[in-house]
């Protein structure tokens, strides 16, 4: 009888004949699939770390905007001409503009992510205000947009275009229906001389009427940069602009226009 | 077993799955800093929006002080022993603007709610009115009205609070304002017969920031 080529399990088992192979084939596909996911990773890495570092140079770019911007004395703070109207979309800031009205959302960013940036939400839940610009084409006025720009750039930056926006508007607030009778019953003193007490009275309940009226639509400025960057090769940057705002009251606005003062 | 190890089978596995751990955890490293990268990216943007809308608070609370002449009370009431401070006041963020009398024994007036969209929001508020008289090289005030001019200087303490993403930043300034009182003899008694009350700027060299949170309700610019 010849040798028989059948083996059991167990013999087969413990024999270890052709195991290498199989062992660095398992070895083999587990590095190329672990090698494939870090190669992917590297890639989500390196677009954050640029987004990031986008981000931070479009702030520092924002902020030194709006210090040019506020310290200009106050009527110079406008725009020189009135902004054009941009896409829709949200990654355009120019979306905001309405006519000759800047509309201030409570949100300027969506929420939740979008594969393509979705128009921007003008609802009436998301408006604070619906402001008009304010236009002065008077020298050293604030051009509404500057594209193809630099300004700001530190040399070693791989940001070669940003589009500026900067919006000046005019922001309105009401006054409570009573506060001319508060402000001029405030005056009211035993130590006033009877007709310098009317006149004080007087005159201070008709300022405040008057600059409660001017206030409901031109009690401060508020400016508004948006920064819009260019994305580099992996498509790192920012989807959405940065935004930075804040409000310039009349430094010289007094209670009693008439002479500059607060009284008398 | 000796002979196994000599065999080198069954190594190639465990390495390769060590490999990668190995890289897994460099990959994790990297991923973490380069979202933490993001985070403060954003964290800083934050900061710098809440920076300045205490900035437009400080700036409204002056503006107020001005055009509403809340320190108008203090002047016509010069020899008066009790604090005539007005306050700007709004309830709610989208409530009109009023003016009340500080509440008796309060040194700070109430915070001054300011919504400035985008998600930012910001307050202020204005000190109990103190006499700078001293600051300014002035009289003190008199107990009793005398015929000639008195002069008052009248200062602000102010806070402003900021907001972004639950990014605070306050600030800290005073405001400084100057008043004259004309004093003359009526009927035997003397009373202001005109009053000037000029309007209230910053001090130059009192803005400086606070701690985010060193606040409290009696004495708002505790930590600034």
């Amino acid at each position: 009888m010849g040798p028989t080529l059948r083996t059991s399990a167990t013999e087969r088992l413990c024999n270890q004949t052709g195991s290498m192979i199989i062992e660095a084939l398992v070895a083999a596909a587990i590095l190329l699939g672990g090698g494939l996911a870090t190669i992917s990773a590297f890639d989500s890495i390196t677009r954050a770390s640029h987004t990031s570092e986008r981000e931070a140079e479009a702030v520092a770019i924002a902020e030194k905007q709006l210090e040019l911007v506020i310290t200009r004395p106050y009527a110079q703070i406008g725009n020189c001409e009135l902004p054009a109207t941009g896409t829709g979309r949200s990654d355009d800031p120019s979306s905001w503009i309405q006519g000759t009205q800047l509309f201030v959302a409570r949100n300027f960013r969506p929420t939740g992510s979008y594969a393509s940036p979705p128009p921007v939400d003008v609802s009436a839940a998301n408006r604070l205000a619906v402001e008009p610009f304010a236009v002065s084409a008077a020298a050293g006025c604030v051009p509404p947009v500057e594209d193809a720009s630099t300004a700001g750039v530190a040399s070693d930056s791989k940001i070669n275009h940003t589009k500026l926006f900067r919006f000046v508007t005019y922001q309105g607030g009401q006054c409570a229906a009573n506060v001319a009778t508060t402000v001029s019953g405030s005056l009211m003193s035993s130590s006033l001389l009877g007709t310098a007490q009317t006149t004080l009275t007087s005159t201070a309940s008709a300022d405040v009427s008057s600059l409660c009226t001017a206030m409901g639509t031109q009690q401060a400025k508020r400016v508004t940069i948006a920064v819009v960057l260019n994305k580099v090769g992996n498509d790192a940057g920012l989807k959405y602009p940065v935004y930075l705002s804040t409000l310039i009251p009349d430094p010289n606005a007094s209670l009693h226009a008439a002479t500059s003062t607060v009284l008398g | 077993m000796t002979r196994r190890l000599r065999g080198q089978e069954g190594f190639a596995v465990p390495i390769a799955i060590w490999m990668l751990m190995l890289g897994l955890l460099f990959g994790g490293l990297a991923m973490s800093q380069a979202l933490l990268g993001l985070r403060k990216a954003t964290s800083s943007w934050n900061s710098t929006r809440a920076h300045a809308a205490a900035d437009a608070a400080m700036r409204m609370a002056v503006y107020s002080v001005n055009t509403l002449g809340l320190n108008g009370a203090a002047v016509t009431h010069l020899t008066s022993a009790l604090d005539w401070t007005q306050c700007a006041a709004k309830a709610g963020v989208s409530d009109p603007l009023a003016t009340v009398g500080i509440t008796a024994g309060k040194a700070w007036c109430d915070p001054v709610p300011i919504d400035l969209g985008g998600g930012v929001t910001a307050s202020f508020q204005l000190s109990s009115v103190i006499n700078c008289n001293v600051e300014m090289g002035y009289n003190p005030l008199p107990g009793v009205l005398s015929a000639g001019t008195v002069q008052d200087c009248l200062k602000r303490r102010i806070v402003a609070t900021g907001t972004a993403d639950g990014v605070t930043r306050r600030v800290y300034e005073d405001t400084r304002a100057t008043a004259a009182a004309n004093v003359i003899g009526a009927f035997g008694v003397n009373l202001i017969g005109s009053v000037s009350l000029q309007l209230a700027k910053p001090v130059p060299g009192t803005l400086r920031e606070c701690t985010p949170q060193g606040g409290s309700a009696a004495d708002p610019s505790a930590g600034c």
